[in-house]
């Protein structure tokens, strides 16, 4: 169990983590998913204690990490692959490690089975793939094993097999009843290794939801219509206090189910030539939730506002450039 | 909160499993075997120290002469100022290594509290350092006796040859610990064996070299011209002391005293940025 309470980190101007609070819940897989840059790893050096906060506090099963007598029992971390020296062998990296905590060789050998690394285990890490770098970091979390695992990026580098084979090994250690941390840019990936998910941009958190409800976007839906008098249209609508993006002269996306705007449009006597609810993928619902809090936005030109709000939804912003239909999504603080 | 699989440690190991400061020694201990590099600064150290010693003795013998002790003694502490730069590297990357690779995060996760991670690596690297120099100076002379005549007798009650034998081991683990501290500080492998190689080769010579009342008093106590005291011999003790302004004479021991003063100063400054700075 991870609990983090008003957690903020601030490196010069720069607030990387702005104020976060959030309860990691053991016996599920809880994914990290944010933009490069919205202050995932930090969130996690955090955690255990490599960065000091500027504000606020974490504990990891009831303790700030840097309390625990025994801290790899507590939490086993994967936060960069390779952060080994390369002239090391694999063994002899983890061998070290254990060393710390009076781990022996025995368990050593464990790891290095469970993480398919036996066979190169004498080998030197230099000529390590990323791939093999990841799994001896994963293999380094699981020395001492921890009933908390914090996983950044595991799947960087993996081929599908690799993938595949710490999507299996999450799920099951979640299933034994402990805490899964991991942290990811890639919805997809979250949406099939994970059962809840916490969505951060720019330092603050933007969802904390099981990743069912983050799909169906918390009950709210969404439709776009072709209107020959799409301005009048949206006004009715935004009267009506539905959240409105005309993307051209004729077409609107709306934050409403089919049949209210069909009746809204009645009322007020507009003609509608097409009308269709959006379907939300995962990947659209996170893109829609990150649109104004991603870092770097490809979308050259655009003028970032900076009196808007925090909650302020996108589609408040006609002029804004955005690939996605918008819709509101309900956002958690 | 959990329930382990079978296969894996029981939860109640974490009463067994827990970091001591013994534990820590025997990780660093590791760090350090397992990394061929440090037997190759290792090994072209102890190399130098011997190999510089039989040349000597039999350049000597072939000239027709007897090595004397004294000479014998020389060649083995001789090559000192130039086996302190593989030291300086051995001991910059005891510590930089962790920042270029990475490893710090690793070495911190496991070890919280950050001060121990420090402190065994002082202890390791002056154990090894120590070793190394022993066996150097000890190979450097046991190759002075068997090829440079019958004449070499070493009495070892000699204090001030007893001085000299043990100088290089001495000056060589200062050295180590003070490129540790400043490497802890600095945590960029070339920064730091540039700062060192500077400080060594260079700004302390030079400042030595500048015949301002000022610099004759600090320059004294500058890390190696302080601790290089311990390996002179009587005669260019002397010759220091005449040099040097009047006051900063050290004398052998003070000498290798500040060159320890230094080896802490950096390694609390180390410790204290170690602690609170994030890594």
């Amino acid at each position: 169990m991870i609990v983090a309470e008003g957690l903020s980190k601030t490196y010069g101007k720069v607030r990387a983590v702005d104020h976060v609070s959030f309860t990691v819940e053991p016996g599920r897989v809880t994914g990290f998913l944010g933009p490069n840059g919205a202050g995932k790893s930090t969130t996690m050096r955090m955690i255990l204690g490599l960065d000091r906060p500027t504000a606020g506090r974490v504990t990891v099963n009831g303790a700030p990490y840097t309390h625990h007598r025994a801290p790899l029992t507590q939490v086993g971390a994967l936060l960069e692959a390779k952060a080994v020296h390369p002239g090391r062998t694999a063994r002899a990296h983890l061998m070290t490690v254990a060393a710390t905590h009076g781990i022996g060789r025995a368990r050593v050998d464990e790891v290095l089975g469970l993480t398919g690394l036996s066979d190169v285990a004498g080998k030197r890490v230099k000529g390590f793939s990323l791939g093999m770098g990841q799994r001896l970091g994963i293999a380094v979390a699981l020395l001492g094993d921890p009933a908390t695992l914090i996983l950044d990026e595991p799947v960087n580098g993996l081929d599908p097999e690799g993938v595949k084979w710490v999507r299996d090994l999450s799920r099951m250690l979640a299933a034994q009843g402990r805490t899964v941390f991991l942290s990811s840019h890639l919805m997809a990936e979250v949406a099939q290794t994970a059962d809840h998910v916490i969505v951060i941009g720019r330092g603050r958190i933007l969802a904390d939801t099981p990743i069912s409800a983050l799909l169906a976007g918390s009950g709210q839906e969404s439709s776009r219509l072709r209107a020959p008098r799409a301005a009048e249209l949206a006004t009715a609508l935004r009267t009506k206090g539905f959240a409105v993006r005309q993307t051209d002269a004729e077409h609107l996306d709306v934050a409403a189910a089919t049949k209210d705007i069909a009746e809204t449009a009645l009322a007020a006597q507009i003609a509608v030539h097409e009308l269709a609810p959006v379907r939300t993928s995962l990947e659209e619902a996170y893109l829609a939730l990150t649109a104004d809090e991603v870092e770097y936005r490809s979308s050259v030109g655009a003028p970032s506002n900076p009196y808007q709000q925090p909650d302020q939804q996108p589609d408040q912003q006609p002029d804004q450039p955005s690939t996605v239909p918008t819709r509101p999504v309900e956002v958690v603080r | 909160m959990t329930t382990h699989s079978p296969d894996l440690v029981p939860t109640d190991a974490s009463d067994r499993l827990r970091v001591t400061f013994g534990r820590v020694v025997v990780s660093e201990w590791r760090k350090m075997v397992t990394l061929r590099s440090t037997w190759w600064t290792l090994s072209i150290m102890v190399a130098l120290h011997a190999g510089i010693g039989l040349l000597m003795a039999v350049y000597t013998r072939i000239n027709g002469s007897n090595l004397t002790p004294e000479e014998a003694t020389d060649w083995a502490v001789g090559p000192t100022q130039m086996t302190q730069l593989a030291i300086v590297v051995l001991a910059v990357m005891t510590i930089t290594s962790e920042y270029a690779t990475g490893q710090i995060r690793v070495s911190a996760t496991a070890v919280p509290s950050r001060l121990p991670i420090l402190t065994a690596k002082a202890l390791v690297l002056g154990c090894v350092t120590l070793v190394a120099g022993v066996l150097g100076v000890a190979l450097s002379v046991g190759a002075s006796m068997v090829v440079g005549g019958g004449t070499v007798a070493f009495t070892l009650s000699g204090t001030e040859t007893a001085r000299l034998l043990a100088a290089t081991p001495l000056y060589l683990v200062g050295i180590a610990l003070v490129s540790l501290g400043v490497g802890a500080l600095i945590r960029s492998t070339g920064g730091t064996i540039a700062t060192m190689m500077g400080l060594l080769l260079v700004v302390e010579q030079i400042l030595m070299a500048i015949p301002f009342h000022l610099t004759k008093l600090i320059a004294p106590w500058l890390p190696s011209n302080a601790g290089s005291l311990i390996r002179y011999d009587l005669d260019f003790l002397e010759t220091v002391k005449e040099v040097v302004a009047p006051g900063a004479y050290l004398g052998p021991w003070g000498g290798f005293a500040v060159l320890l003063g230094w080896a802490v100063l950096f390694g609390v400054l180390a410790g204290v940025r170690l602690r609170s700075r994030d890594v």
